[in-house]
């Protein structure tokens, strides 16, 4: 607790060419995270699995939201839904992993469940008194699908999701999301806070450093940052003229051998033909659009320090075993640059609990998203930090509760 | 257990299906492309589980046990994953964790790389076409492999170590002395 009694030191904003990064407590604080997981992940809308997984009456996926147990379902009647996967009676879910049921039936004492909540039956309560299971039902949260991903807010009150995802949704229409296959993904649990990974996404700055693979696909000439209200989007060109690139595309010769090999996707613009387009969403949804497909970072806060990062491709249907090969190439460039990032991150989790370290200074050029980020998520935060405004600006998204 | 009786077995149906392929017009096609590699094109393959190693000429557009001298490619995998990759059941997620956990190695030239990943299309439709004609049908019958799944690196696993480490396509640091 500082001396404001705030439970994280105060970040002002000076402007990008002026202000400390967000203090190293931002990142290590117990109370700070939980009074995100109240205030801020149970106000917004998260990615929680694909539309695939209940294309169908009965299938079901859980999940896990804002330390909410979710499971998500499509009813006999077609209707998605998003329950609590908390059963009734002692807590026990009502559902695990993901599959396909007639009907819910948690595994601790056996009571059962309707796909659209209400409860079926139970034995043992017979002597219960003042039970009513004909008013007893899984509470539901608020879902919704935007092309190939289905989305759940625990707030009743939040946006639309079509609102919600106005920003990204001009940048998605020509990659034609709805026409890709899924084929899978990578998933890692990094020891590090939420927002470290988020900063990390945040600018290109670090790539000619932590990313040789990639810093030889880029062209540096052409990296350009755009920011909005709720998002931001950065632009990398290739190919590079010198290179090769990375482990998979220096197996191919370069950039441009690969290229030769496999064109970008139908439909693309000149840009999103030759480049990568990186968008964020305010707090954590980044989409990566490539020539090449499409690929999600689905990003959830596990603990103060734990953050669950989920990968998850999509591709135009391979037409033979020479384009799955050439997928394959880029699924094991991103692997590799993620896995570069996430080893990063951990480096610097550590260095956020230094006793020597308290904040740094951005990049005015080649940090301003990351400068943006740190703008919204203190202004969204500032009115629940004891009383002790961080930031000046009024408070943003989902309107602070 | 291999689907795969013993090396025998893989090597009887790995020989007549690529026979296959380079006596058909798909064949004639790679012929053309691996004059472009050079005055050779020989590839290496070599599996394990059953272990077996073959070469194959794409000049000639011959194919035999054992291992030819400076092959411009060898490829080295389990047979399995041979299998399922030539039935078109590996996705690329699948296949990039093969190469990522050095359970598909490939060396040799990049642009040499480059044209067998090419050939590989027309290539792949020969092989269960050859298993059908041979009446394997117990090949054709083994299980898929669970596609679309998400690899998962749990909390406790250790953490990567590739940042900093020169990748062996980039020059060498120059030294402090040398700036």
């Amino acid at each position: 607790m500082t001396a404001t009694g705030s439970p994280v030191s105060a970040w002002e904003d000076l402007g990008v060419e002026r202000s400390g990064t967000l203090p190293a407590d931002w990142y290590t604080s117990p109370e700070l995270y939980a009074l995100e997981q109240e205030h801020l992940f149970r106000h917004v809308w998260q990615q929680v699995g694909r539309t695939e997984q209940v294309a169908e009456p009965g299938q079901f996926f859980t999940c896990e939201v804002a330390n909410e147990q979710v499971v998500v379902v499509r009813g006999r009647d077609g209707t998605l839904r998003a329950l609590s996967n908390v059963c009734l009676h002692r807590a026990g879910p009502v559902a695990l992993k993901c599959g396909s049921r007639k009907a819910f039936q948690c595994p601790y004492h056996g009571w059962t469940y309707e796909l659209d909540g209400r409860v079926r039956g139970m034995q043992g309560m017979e002597d219960t008194e003042g039970f009513d299971i004909g008013s007893m039902r899984l509470p539901e949260f608020r879902v919704e699908t935007w092309g190939p991903l289905v989305w759940v807010s625990i707030d009743p009150a939040v946006p639309s999701l079509s609102e919600w995802l106005a920003q990204i949704t001009p940048r998605s229409v020509n990659y034609r999301l709805d026409d890709l296959r899924y084929i899978g993904g990578r998933r890692w649990f990094i020891p590090c806070n939420w927002k470290m990974y988020v900063d990390n996404y945040m600018e290109g700055y670090h790539i000619p450093f932590i990313h040789p693979g990639l810093n030889q696909a880029l062209d540096p000439a052409i990296y350009t940052y755009e920011l909005a209200d709720w998002s931001n989007e950065q632009y990398g060109a290739e190919p590079h003229p010198r290179g090769p690139g990375s482990r998979v595309a220096s197996a191919l010769g370069s950039v441009q051998a690969f290229r030769t090999l496999k064109p970008p996707m139908e439909g693309l613009t000149e840009s999103e033909r030759n480049g990568y387009y990186f968008f964020w969403l305010f707090p954590t949804n980044t989409f990566n659009f490539m020539p090449d497909g499409f690929l999600l970072f689905t990003i959830r806060p596990v603990d103060v320090e734990m953050t669950e990062c989920t990968f998850s491709w999509w591709f135009p249907e391979a037409g033979d075993l020479t384009e799955t090969l050439l997928q394959a190439a880029v699924v094991g460039f991103g692997h590799e640059i993620n896995t570069e990032d996430l080893e990063i991150c951990m480096h610097s989790q550590k260095g956020m609990r230094s006793s020597v370290y308290h904040q740094g200074r951005y990049s005015a050029n080649q940090e301003k998203c990351l400068h943006h980020f740190h703008r919204l998520i203190t202004a969204h935060m500032a009115p629940h930090l004891g009383g002790a405004s961080t930031n000046g600006h009024a408070a943003v998204r989902g309107a602070a509760r | 257990m291999s689907h795969f009786a013993d090396a025998r077995d893989l090597e009887g149906e790995l020989i007549a299906f690529l026979a296959a392929y380079l006596a058909s017009s798909d064949g004639a096609r790679a012929r053309d492309v691996a004059r472009g590699m050079g005055e050779r094109a020989g590839l290496v393959l070599r599996t394990l589980d059953p272990q077996t190693v073959l070469s194959v000429d794409l000049l000639e557009g011959s194919v035999a046990p054992g291992a030819i001298e400076d092959p411009n490619l060898e490829v080295e995998l389990e047979a399995d994953a041979l299998h399922d990759i030539l039935l078109g059941r590996l996705d690329p997620v699948q296949i990039s964790r093969l190469v990522e956990t050095n359970r598909l190695v490939f060396s040799g030239a990049a642009s040499d790389l480059a044209a067998l990943v090419a050939l590989a299309g027309p290539l792949a439709p020969h092989y269960p076409a050859s298993l059908e004609r041979r009446g394997r049908q117990d090949l054709l019958d083994t299980p898929r492999p669970e596609s679309s799944a998400v690899w998962t690196t749990g909390p406790d696993a250790p953490m990567p170590e590739i940042i900093n480490e020169r990748r062996s396509w980039q020059r060498p640091k120059r030294s402090a002395a040398s700036v």
